[in-house]
């Protein structure tokens, strides 16, 4: 008995003493949550094939480029190029023709092709951005970053390689002097691939990076570049990559010479943008900086070091946060609902609520009758009742949607879009009962020759005789399709949608079983079989919306492509590729509005709903300069160099 | 015994080849690849989705991939994990197995301590409150949903007593202060200090485990019990002694400390889930030896009533007990993919989960693959152990 008692009481001595040793790091740290280990701690990996969104997380603010995007507002802007008003940003930003011969460099991959055009552009870089080693960013390592992954061959590399540099469009860097590069593409390129593409490539230090790039151009073997962990990289970027311990957490330092440490950015109430630190540079664009200004900040980091803790899932991150271990935690789907209420109610915690990029929709196999023909899609439009399951069933959690680019993404976002079964059909604006959707449902398909065994009738808000045995115009009866969706446990939501839209379909006579699905079966099926009829699925997209020239276009129809529906319309490719050939942004937005339009009324996806992103963070801990912003502080990394801890 | 030990080694030669193949084509079977993430970013060509196939050999037949995932697996080189591209899984598994291990084993042998000490103690007292409220108590536990179960002792203990940590292994607000640990530099690439430390903690632990039975053994040699006693006191306090020493005054006894700490949430949680499993298991064996003629012929002779009990039933009730424990053992090196997960301790479990939603099959068939040949080894243990611990047993 003595014995236990002995090594009880060793016990709580050394349980005692190792509390009292616990204590925080006098330095400040931006603590936050992740909810998976890292795959990679080497940037090209990063972007290659251990592309996630954790690393993304992590990794994301080691590396400046030529021009980036404003906060909040998504405004194109200078990054490291030296660029100090609209007139040097169009003039630096211009593609200027070239011969032909200045254009052709084959690449070892690059199957020999004609090159017909050429164009360059010549930008000139800040002087005195320095890596965190000290040295100087300058333009060597600028074309370093263009041509080594050229070389290599992007699209061997994968991951977002092909995207970041796409070898159709890019030939390659030449460094003009120590300040000034030079750009040549040898097909012009529109905005999406220009201003939100190749302008914004992350630039790696040559001195580093060249030896691995050498090698693995050599063995013509990507895996060369990828294998080392490269945490000892230098970065030019706020945070410099400190530590890993795998599974526990990992940790970023931040970069005592980070070029835009002090800079102010003001953006005005009138669009202006304003971006300056005091003897350094400047730069103004969008307008005349005066009146009201809807957002400053100071450019940090006004933290030494942030702590990424890898959690295992969300309910210990939640309670990690209410307790306050944790700031902030990451999560590309921000809080799940669930746990909403308990943050709400906790202390020091604030809730934020932001608009998403990315939809939900309903599609089908248009290489099959009926969903080849429009009437019939136009009536399954009708029918769906999107604001009946967010708001009614789902009591809120998601908001119905109709066009393919999310109202968040404002810019872009056609709120005018043609709405089957909406404001489009009825002049007081409100949504159509159910006898109104089956009605006019009815009479869409009626008008294009389609007849029923048993037509529906619905009467006083009430179906009083079900549809049976629809006919097609061709006078063959419609046979049962399957709808695939995700199960209950995936996504709760696109589960009940379907469950709805089955019903629905059914009441009319349009013979729809719904079968919730795994979400790689359905991937499979629809992506790499094509073999489907109907399905539900969600996307999450970035700013510039050439998504939809991905998603529609005839060119993507092939197995593998992004329009397994097999959508395909010469016209709608037309304002697609003029879309993306465009280098105007307002010409620019004019064709997407024309392409959200075509879609809206062409159907390929029924666009159902969207939901809005919670996240959560400790309000008494840690300040940022903004909150509001698409797709969260998330999606903006947790905003590292911009956070102050005030506890 | 030789020919039954060689004709065991072919039949778990022969079961590895068949639940190799079996978990290769159940992997197989999952729609899909790994491919189809490059699907959720419309801007990557079908070619680049086409090349990642082509480097991880996916676009192989199906055969060929399946000879090449059993050689790799009878050879030893289990190939390169798909998600972490190109890091050997070898890498990976040594990376987590620690963890796992020092989880799973403490548990273990946690659960097994109380089950055996409970079990026996409810037999003798056939009827009384103990075995009644045990029972009660174990069988609750035993059929709580673990994943709440688990969250609510986080919730109880960790959140609303705050008396341990929510999760993790470490705590890093002291261990990113030690960038050097053991000689080892942390901050170099793929190393993990916390590994260090566990690797430390494992070897001391075995170190003090034979110590002490060395010391057990040196009291064996004395007739005198008060001179046993006196030498098993040393030994322990000696052990406690180096054990003090160790957390006390060196940077890797901090740091084991701090998994230590972390480590108690978890462990507490899986003795209680799995505890009443050996108790009822020895309870229900004690209760046939107590029926034998030995025991009662010892109970006649006048010996003392824990002799009775702890020599002559408890020791003839122990070995199902022991069957059960050495594969229990075998089986901690799987981890448990809940336990891990929402104690965010990533090991085996974690690794196993991760690997096969993402459909990492180089990872997942090398996870399985492992800790398999753990268990099929195991099994040969424990029949070999049946032997040796009961005389009549012969093969």
């Amino acid at each position: 008995m003595k014995l236990r008692v002995l090594v009880l009481v060793t016990l709580l001595v050394f349980t005692a003493g190792f509390m009292v040793a616990t204590s925080s790091s006098p330095e400040k740290t931006y603590v936050t949550g992740i909810f998976e280990d890292l795959k990679t701690t080497n940037y090209v990996n990063y972007l290659g094939p251990g592309a996630t969104v954790w690393v993304a997380y992590v990794l994301g603010n080691m590396h400046p480029s030529l021009f980036s995007l404003s906060d909040v507002r998504f405004d194109f802007i200078p990054g490291i190029a030296d660029v100090s008003n609209m007139a040097e940003l169009a003039e630096q930003t211009k593609l200027n023709s070239e011969p032909t011969s200045a254009c052709i460099k084959p690449y070892p991959y690059d199957a020999p092709k004609e090159i017909t055009e050429c164009w360059s552009a010549t930008i000139k870089i800040k002087k005195g951005v320095l890596w965190s080693d000290g040295s100087e960013l300058l333009a060597d390592d600028v074309c370093f970053s263009y041509n080594a992954p050229m070389d290599l061959d992007p699209v061997a590399m994968g991951g977002n390689w092909p995207a970041i540099i796409d070898p159709e469009f890019f030939d390659h860097c030449q460094v003009v002097d120590k300040y000034t590069v030079k750009l040549y593409m040898k097909v012009m390129p529109g905005l999406a691939r220009w201003q939100y593409g190749h302008l914004q490539v992350p630039i790696l230090q040559s001195a580093y990076w060249v030896d691995k790039f050498d090698a693995a151009i050599a063995a013509k073997d990507p895996a060369i570049v990828f294998a080392p962990p490269a945490t000892d990289e230098p970065s030019a970027g706020s945070f410099v990559f400190k530590r890993w311990e795998a599974g526990a957490f990992a940790e970023s330092s931040k970069n005592p010479n980070f070029y835009f440490t002090g800079a102010i950015t003001e953006e005005y109430a009138n669009g202006a943008y304003k971006e300056y630190k005091p003897g350094v540079y400047e730069f103004v664009g969008y307008g005349d900086p005066t009146g009201d200004i809807s957002l400053r900040f100071e450019t940090g980091p006004f933290v030494d070091s942030v702590l990424y803790n890898i959690y295992g899932d969300q309910a210990t991150g939640v309670l990690a946060l209410i307790k306050g271990d944790i700031q902030y935690f990451f999560h590309p789907l921000g809080v799940a609902a669930g746990f909403r209420d308990q943050l709400k109610a906790a202390a020091g915690v604030s809730i934020v609520e932001n608009e998403s990029n990315g939809f939900f929709y309903l599609s089908w196999n248009m290489r099959r009758a009926p969903f080849n023909d429009l009437a019939f899609r136009q009536a399954v439009a009708t029918l769906i009742d999107r604001a009946f399951v967010t708001d009614t069933i789902m009591k809120g959690v998601a908001f119905p949607a109709y066009s393919v680019v999310p109202r968040g993404n404002a810019y872009w976002f056609n709120p005018d879009v043609p709405v089957y079964g909406k404001e489009g059909l009825k002049a007081d604006g409100r949504d159509l009962t159910r006898c109104e959707r089956v009605a006019e449902a009815v009479r869409i398909l009626k008008a294009a020759g389609y007849s029923w065994k048993t037509e529906p009738v619905c009467q006083d808000d009430k179906l009083v005789t079900k549809g049976e045995g629809l006919i097609l115009p061709d006078g063959t009866p419609m046979a049962e399709v399957e709808l695939m969706h995700p199960s209950a446990g995936y996504d709760p939501i696109r589960y009940t949608f379907g469950l709805w839209i089955e019903r629905w379909l059914n009441e009319v006579g349009i013979p729809v079983k719904a079968l919730p699905t795994g979400f790689n079966l359905i991937v499979t099926k629809v992506f790499d079989e094509q073999d489907f009829d109907m399905w539900i699925l969600g996307w999450s997209l970035g700013l510039y919306p050439d998504h939809m020239e991905a998603f529609f276009s005839c060119r993507n129809t092939e197995l593998g492509g992004f329009n397994p529906e097999g959508y395909c319309n010469p016209d709608f490719d037309k304002v697609a590729f003029e879309f993306l050939a465009e280098l105007d942004i307002v010409k620019a937005k004019e064709l997407a509005f024309r392409m959200q339009e075509f879609l809206a009324r062409e159907l390929p996806y029924v666009v159902l709903f969207n939901a809005p992103l919670f996240e959560a963070y400790r309000s008494d801990m840690v300040q940022y300069p903004y909150t509001q912003v698409l797709d969260g502080l998330q999606g903006a990394n947790g905003l590292p160099s911009l956070v102050k801890v005030i506890k | 015994m030789r020919k039954y030990v060689t004709k065991r080694v072919l039949q778990i030669v022969l079961t590895l080849y068949i639940y190799l193949t079996l978990v290769f084509f159940i992997l197989q079977a999952m729609p899909g690849d790994i491919s189809d993430f490059y699907l959720s970013n419309p801007k990557i060509p079908p070619a680049a989705r086409e090349a990642l196939r082509h480097q991880l050999g996916l676009d192989k037949p199906l055969f060929i991939q399946y000879l090449n995932s059993v050689k790799n697996s009878f050879t030893g080189n289990l190939g390169v994990s798909f998600a972490e591209y190109p890091r050997p899984v070898w890498d990976i598994i040594m990376e987590r197995l620690p963890r796992t291990v020092v989880l799973f084993l403490s548990a273990t042998l946690v659960s097994f301590a109380i089950g055996f000490s409970l079990g026996k103690t409810i037999a003798w007292r056939r009827g009384a409150a103990i075995e009644y409220s045990s029972t009660v108590v174990g069988s609750i536990f035993f059929t709580a949903f673990l994943p709440m179960f688990a969250l609510v002792m986080i919730w109880a203990f960790a959140f609303k007593l705050n008396l341990f940590p929510i999760g993790k292994f470490i705590n890093p607000q002291i261990w990113r202060d030690f960038s050097v640990v053991a000689g080892v530099d942390c901050t170099k690439p793929r190393v993990s200090c916390a590994n260090v430390v566990f690797g430390y903690m494992l070897w001391t632990a075995g170190a003090l485990l034979v110590f002490s039975f060395l010391v057990y053994l040196l009291s064996r040699m004395f007739p005198n019990r008060a001179t046993r006693k006196v030498i098993n006191i040393g030994g322990l306090l000696a052990v406690i002694g180096a054990i003090s020493w160790l957390l006390g005054t060196t940077t890797v006894g901090y740091l084991a400390t701090d998994i230590l700490w972390h480590l108690i949430l978890p462990v507490a949680t899986l003795t209680l889930y799995t505890f009443a499993g050996t108790m009822l298991l020895m309870r229900n064996s004690m209760l046939e030896t107590l029926r034998e003629d030995y025991v009662m012929a010892a109970k006649a002779k006048g010996l003392p009533e824990k002799v009775v009990r702890d020599k002559h039933a408890a020791r003839n009730a122990l070995l199902p007990v022991v069957t059960s424990f050495v594969l229990a053992i075998a089986t901690s090196v799987d981890g448990g993919v809940i336990t891990e997960t929402l104690f965010s301790w990533p090991g085996m479990g974690w690794t196993l989960l991760n690997s096969t939603l993402g459909r990492d099959y180089p990872l997942a068939i090398g996870t399985l693959v492992f800790t398999g040949i753990f268990v099929l080894v195991a099994h040969l243990v424990a029949d070999v152990l049946y032997a040796y611990l009961d005389p009549r047993i012969r093969y």
